[in-house]
């Protein structure tokens, strides 16, 4: 069976689903952090999924978009991360349910 | 005319009142408080000096007075317009149609006023010094009595009523100020807040008053005493006002002014709160509570003569009052064993001579009445205070007795006031107590005339009982109280002998039977002349003077012969201390209860439902709208958590719905 493009598009819509349930459901901060970027990557793949079914002018539009999209990504985790860290020093704790008052 | 100089008769006492006030809160935290001598001086040189400013003033005007009368007899003119200083100061306020002017005025009734309340307002500054001088609060006092006289000035001096209103009010804040001023003793504050709220009631009448009378004069005329009586002495409105809706308004009008005089001069209904009033200290009954406050009322109704003298009824009413008033407070005064309240219940009963004398029309009799009592019932008071003080604080007429050789100068201070309020020839009381009596046969009719005579009986009776007790019966008091019994210092010593002199002889300023001596009711005759003579009717009753003062000085002497023989049958019972019998306590109380019942138990009742039943209501009404808020503010609430995963699946979920949203058509 060859790979159509609506195959991408609904590997991509379920690749989005688990990263949103990852991001909603655990309570664990890296889970979460985890699941936005298997959110991002979803997107990226439902664009470059568009960029195949659009020829000529969309194609290209279609490649690009992702590149910016893992830009932001990489620095997203960074300060993510770095947040993350911070809270764990002050809290113990890798809860998210644990930081519901952020100026405590 | 112009005059500059009236602005600074009400600020020359009450630059005494700042100065006495900032001494009295600089001195608070020193043990001895401030320095008693300058504070006397302070206290007795701005009222004198206001004396003598409204001395020249009169002087000066009734001079002019005289040589403009007899330019105008030169030229053939016959004068009958009143002349006087004016001194409008500023615009008060303006609102709407109402446009009032705040400034002084003049004439000779304001003349006459002045010249009493500040020459014996003098006399009892300075007699407080001797009285008050062992009181710790001495400046404080010293600065509300000048605070009072600065507001009796301006209530006097007043162009229009309601310049006169706010000294009204003025003098009703002193009077609350000293009644209470021994405020140690709770009693003292209930007599203080009793007077207040009572003078409220009338206040409220006054300016209800006010209101109706600017209703019927029109915005067109200012709202001034010379604008309006020269409204009410215009033939075509006194027409207009004789018939119809606005004669009830006049009615309405003059009748709650009337409630206002009633406030201020104890007058029936609104009498209760003057016998209270003997709480505060003895100079503060003399001077407020009998020479010059309380009487505020009457000049009132000299003041708007015109107005007054447009309504019959009113007029009626007022002659009622004023009799009734006399009657029942001469026997109240008899049934009293306080030496303080007789002299209270005396006020009250001539004060309802001078109504009586206003409201059979005779409203210069009335003023000059106010004149007289002012000199014989301060000095009674000031007698009195000297009595107490020498006795160290004791009130009760059976403990006393004997006094007449112990305090020779009060003594005879007293018996002069004694002999004019009597009204036995000569007197002050006689002139002006006989030109009432009979203003009241000629005008009022035989009834109103027997009252008044019964009163002036009954007046000897309880003055000579309070002459017996005190003075003349045999001693009663404690050995250890006569130890200490002394004479008064000179400053109390003076007032008392310049008063007593002044009672035996200010009467000769109107004596109707002594050809010439005239003066006092020449000098208000422009004033209140035309309403009198409107008043005075076609076909006047006449009358044998001499035969008419006999029956008074029959009256006095009978008076004063049946308190004699009560005396020596034993009726006074003056070696008891039995609270009064019950009779007794009716007839004192009796508008005590009146006020309870009609006024003080309705409201009370009203207030309990107000408090108990519509409140609940009322706060129901309230908690039920903020549960409501709570209850809608508890369902977002849990919206609101702070929790990361619900804020962020709550926002996917708006947005799915937003995508929803514009997918819609595509959906179809």
């Amino acid at each position: 069976m060859e790979i159509s493009i609506v195959h991408l598009q609904i590997l991509a819509a379920i690749l989005f689903a688990l990263g949103m349930a990852a991001a909603v459901g655990r309570r664990n901060i890296f889970f979460v952090l985890m699941g936005v970027e298997l959110m991002l990557n979803a997107v990226n793949l439902s664009f470059l999924s568009w960029s195949r079914t659009f020829v000529g002018r969309g194609a290209m539009e279609g490649q690009v978009a992702p590149l910016f999209t893992i830009a932001i990504a990489a620095t997203e985790a960074c300060i993510g991360l770095a947040m993350v860290l911070m809270i764990f020093r002050n809290r113990e704790s890798l809860d998210s349910d644990d930081f519901s008052r952020m100026k405590e | 005319m112009q005059s500059s100089l009236l602005w600074l008769l009400p600020v020359l006492p009450l630059v005494g009142f700042l100065l006495n006030g900032i001494l009295s809160l600089a001195g608070a935290r020193s043990p001895h408080g401030p320095s008693k001598g300058l504070v006397g001086f302070f206290a007795v040189l701005f009222p004198a000096a206001s004396f003598i400013l409204s001395l020249w003033l009169f002087l000066r005007l009734g001079h002019e007075v005289a040589s403009v009368r007899a330019l105008n007899a030169n030229l053939g003119f016959n004068l009958s317009e009143a002349l006087s200083y004016k001194q409008p100061l500023w615009n008060w306020f303006a609102a709407g149609d109402i446009n009032v002017g705040f400034g002084f005025v003049f004439d000779s009734l304001t003349g006459i006023m002045l010249l009493f309340v500040t020459g014996i307002g003098t006399l009892i500054h300075l007699y407080s010094l001797g009285y008050m001088a062992h009181d710790r609060g001495h400046a404080r006092f010293m600065s509300y009595m000048s605070l009072f006289l600065a507001n009796m000035i301006v209530l006097v001096l007043g162009n229009g009523p309601l310049v006169t209103f706010l000294g009204w009010e003025g003098v009703g804040l002193c009077s609350y100020l000293l009644i209470g001023f021994w405020h140690e003793d709770d009693s003292n504050n209930v007599a203080a807040v009793k007077a207040f709220m009572v003078n409220r009631v009338g206040d409220l009448g006054f300016l209800l008053g006010l209101f109706f009378l600017w209703q019927i004069i029109g915005p067109a005329t200012p709202f001034t005493y010379e604008a309006i009586s020269a409204w009410f002495r215009d033939p075509a409105h006194l027409a207009s006002v004789g018939q119809g809706a606005l004669a009830t308004l006049l009615t309405a009008s003059t009748l709650l002014l009337f409630l206002g005089c009633t406030g201020k001069s104890a007058q029936i209904p609104l009498l209760t709160w003057l016998p209270d009033a003997m709480a505060g200290p003895t100079p503060v009954s003399a001077l407020i509570h009998a020479a010059t406050m309380v009487t505020s009322g009457v000049f009132l109704l000299a003041r708007m003569s015109d107005v007054f003298a447009a309504s019959p009824i009113t007029m009626g009413v007022i002659a009622f009052i004023g009799a009734a008033t006399a009657l029942w407070a001469a026997v109240a005064g008899f049934l009293q064993n306080d030496i303080k309240k007789i002299l209270a219940y005396s006020t009250i009963s001539q004060l309802g001579f001078m109504f009586l004398a206003a409201g059979v029309g005779a409203f210069d009799a009335g003023i000059f009445h106010v004149f007289t009592h002012a000199f014989f019932k301060a000095v009674l008071f000031l007698g009195a205070g000297s009595v107490i003080h020498a006795l160290g604080g004791e009130q009760d007429i059976r403990r006393m007795g004997g006094l007449a050789r112990k305090l020779p100068i009060t003594f005879l201070a007293m018996f002069a006031g004694w002999y004019a309020i009597t009204g036995l020839p000569g007197g002050a009381g006689f002139w002006s107590k006989d030109l009432i009596l009979e203003k009241v046969w000629v005008h009022g009719g035989p009834i109103l005339y027997w009252t008044a005579l019964a009163t002036a009986v009954i007046t000897g009776i309880y003055m000579t009982r309070l002459m017996i007790l005190v003075f003349w019966s045999p001693s009663r008091i404690d050995h250890e109280v006569e130890h200490h019994v002394h004479e008064s210092p000179w400053t109390m010593g003076l007032p008392l002998v310049v008063l007593g002199l002044g009672s035996l002889f200010a009467g000769f300023a109107w004596a109707p039977m002594i050809p010439g001596l005239d003066w006092f009711g020449r000098n208000l005759a422009p004033i209140v002349g035309a309403a009198q003579a409107s008043l005075a009717g076609a076909e006047e009753a006449h009358a044998s003077l001499a035969l008419l003062a006999s029956l008074g000085i029959g009256a006095a002497l009978c008076g004063i012969g049946i308190s004699f023989a009560l005396f020596r049958s034993g009726v006074y019972k003056e070696n008891s201390s039995d609270p009064m019998s019950l009779p007794a306590r009716i007839w004192t109380f009796f508008f005590d209860y009146i006020h309870a019942g009609l006024g003080i138990w309705p409201v009370r009742i009203a207030s309990w439902i107000l408090d108990k039943i519509v409140n609940p209501l009322l706060l129901g009404l309230v908690r039920l709208v903020a549960y409501l808020v709570e209850f809608v503010g508890w369902l977002f609430r849990s919206l609101q958590r702070s929790r990361l995963r619900v804020n962020l699946g709550v926002s996917v979920a708006g947005a799915v719905l937003v995508l929803l949203y514009l997918m819609k058509d595509i959906l179809k």
